[in-house]
């Protein structure tokens, strides 16, 4: 079932996302695109901390949402529809970096995860020495995280980073809350015991 | 969400604002054009199952996380397979015990009471222990407990009434040659001055003579042989002699000093953990109650119940569909009035609960 996809900005910001999802399984193409703008940069931004590539982020995105519009048959409505797409943006992301044919061990100057805390730090202070160690401290942080393993790396980006409440979360991982609390508890400590072996720890920024 | 674990400010600021990568509006707009190019010739069910399938893999230690104690190596078994278990196991102790108390009451006349049966038969004793038995039986629920517990009040019974016998042998030696064992010498037993001697190695002695093992704490622990030990007990003669005139010394019915004597006792103090049978009843009786709350929902909810040392519940965690929303704190408060018995362990976390809605 083939519907016309409207790629102009729909007016409807009130609609929630399950009324969307309902539309675009009834045949309202338009429905679809304002889904598509409203999650479009999450998606994307989760798909650059899981992949730390922006390129491969982009196809991710517009893959997930591909497969999204493919899968609208077998959306229950159990879930919200945002944690529904985030779990197809997770489990693409997953296979594109385990189908990669060598895996990054370290992290790269042109990071786009890194840009993305400059871009915001270079607008709110301009001092070259606190733009360097903002920078050398995001890289850190960049490498502890991908020091983590795949679940709690993916966990804690999307509550941490992405702001999903446990619920959420558990939804998009298929996990109870009380696992997704576990393994945000475990990656930040992790992430604490790399971010010390690297110099940074509270009791030094206090002092 | 921070948690208990602080990280450096800078970096705690820097993952709770992490900014979504920077790119004009222009270029979001053509990417989402791009998608919508794509959609439009694709077709509704095309995707692939896996795709919406949960993705991530168990972390290493999580399971050690959410069933820490010793139950969590056990197989997952729901409440209904747990009350099963315990009903067929009941059951059949019940069925083993109306057994025992047909066949003892085939043995003997009908009697209208057990105290004016205990005047008139000759089987008096007999048919007490067992219709004590059978009562007290009936409200344990922890067998293993109970049978050791039992074992030990009939070794020392026997060792008191043969102790007994054994004093009152030197003013009648014939009486006891009737027995398994050879004529018992008192000077070999050595009780040549069972006046004398302390109360607490004539049982001893006296369960040398019916060739036990010579160690009464031993014997209470390890003895197989409980037929011969309910014979012993049912024997009439000297329990009925010892009866009128208890000597100062023996105290038979009170525990001895030896504190391997004593099992019963220390068992209670030292169970480790709640006894399978025990969590079922104690579950049981509030699951309904936990069932209601999630009446109406379409999926199970579960909930894992953790017991403290004291036997009350320190604390209920719901997960499935209830968790999060005002059913999991009624499971909560519904499962919170569970009790057990006090165990040793710091605290105990039960199998998880299975709450089907009703």
């Amino acid at each position: 079932m083939r519907h016309r996809i409207a790629t102009a900005r729909p007016a409807m910001p009130k609609t929630t996302d399950r009324e969307l999802v309902d539309a675009a399984r009834e045949g309202d193409g338009d429905a679809f695109g304002v889904f598509v703008r409203r999650h479009q940069k999450r998606i994307y931004r989760l798909a650059v901390h899981m992949l730390r590539d922006a390129a491969e982020a982009e196809d991710v995105t517009q893959d997930a949402f591909v497969r999204a519009y493919g899968a609208l048959d077998r959306f229950d409505g159990r879930s919200e529809p945002f944690t529904w797409l985030y779990r197809i943006a997770v489990n693409l992301s997953l296979n594109a970096i385990r189908s990669r044919k060598t895996q990054r061990k370290a992290t790269t100057p042109d990071d786009p995860r890194i840009e993305g805390q400059m871009v915001e730090r270079r607008a709110s202070h301009a001092d070259p020495s606190r733009l360097s160690s903002d920078r050398e401290m995001a890289a850190a942080l960049c490498d502890a995280i991908d020091e983590l393993s795949e679940t709690l790396r993916t966990t804690l980006v999307l509550v941490t980073i992405d702001g999903l409440s446990h619920q959420e979360a558990a939804d998009v991982l298929g996990c109870p809350e009380g696992t997704v609390a576990w393994r945000v508890h475990e990656a930040r400590r992790k992430l604490r015991v790399a971010l010390d072996k690297r110099g940074y720890s509270p009791k030094a920024e206090v002092g | 969400m921070k948690g208990d674990v602080q990280l450096p400010e800078e970096a705690e600021s820097m993952l709770a604002g992490w900014p979504v990568p920077e790119r004009s509006e222009s270029t979001w707009d053509a990417g989402a054009n791009k998608i919508l190019d794509v959609v439009a010739s694709t077709e509704i069910g095309s995707t692939d199952n896996s795709l919406l399938a949960a993705p991530m893999p168990e972390e290493a230690g999580e399971g050690e996380q959410v069933m820490k104690s010793g139950v969590e190596s056990k197989p997952s078994q729901s409440l209904a397979d747990l009350a099963k278990a315990a009903i067929v196991e009941k059951e059949e102790e019940a069925n083993e015990l109306v057994r025992a108390g047909l066949s003892l009451a085939k043995e003997d006349d009908r009697a209208p009471e057990p105290s004016v049966a205990e005047a008139q038969s000759p089987h008096a004793e007999s048919r007490q222990s067992g219709v004590v038995d059978i009562r007290r039986a009936k409200p344990k629920t922890d067998s293993g407990s109970g049978k050791t517990i039992g074992g030990i009040i009939a070794v020392l019974g026997v060792a008191a009434a043969v102790a007994l016998y054994v004093s009152s042998q030197q003013k009648e030696p014939g009486q006891f040659a009737a027995g398994p064992s050879a004529p018992v010498d008192p000077a070999a037993a050595g009780l040549e001055e069972p006046a004398a001697e302390p109360a607490g190695p004539e049982p001893e002695k006296a369960l040398e003579i019916d060739q036990l093992p010579a160690e009464t704490g031993k014997v209470a622990r390890a003895t197989p042989n409980a037929r011969s030990v309910k014979k012993l007990a049912a024997t009439p003669e000297p329990v009925a002699a010892a009866k009128p005139e208890p000597a100062p010394n023996m105290k038979a019915e009170e525990p001895p000093d030896d504190p391997e004597m004593r099992p019963a006792a220390k068992d209670e103090a030292t169970r480790l953990q709640p006894a399978t049978g025990e969590l079922t009843s104690a579950l049981g009786a509030h699951l309904g109650a936990a069932r209601a709350c999630v009446a109406g929902q379409s999926a199970p909810s579960s909930a894992l119940v953790v017991f403290g040392a004291d036997g009350r519940v320190k604390g209920v965690t719901v997960a499935g569909p209830a968790a999060g929303t005002p059913s999991a704190s009624c499971i909560r408060s519904a499962l919170m009035r569970a009790r057990v018995k006090r165990f040793a362990k710091p605290s105990f976390a039960a199998p998880t609960l299975t709450i089907r809605p009703m």
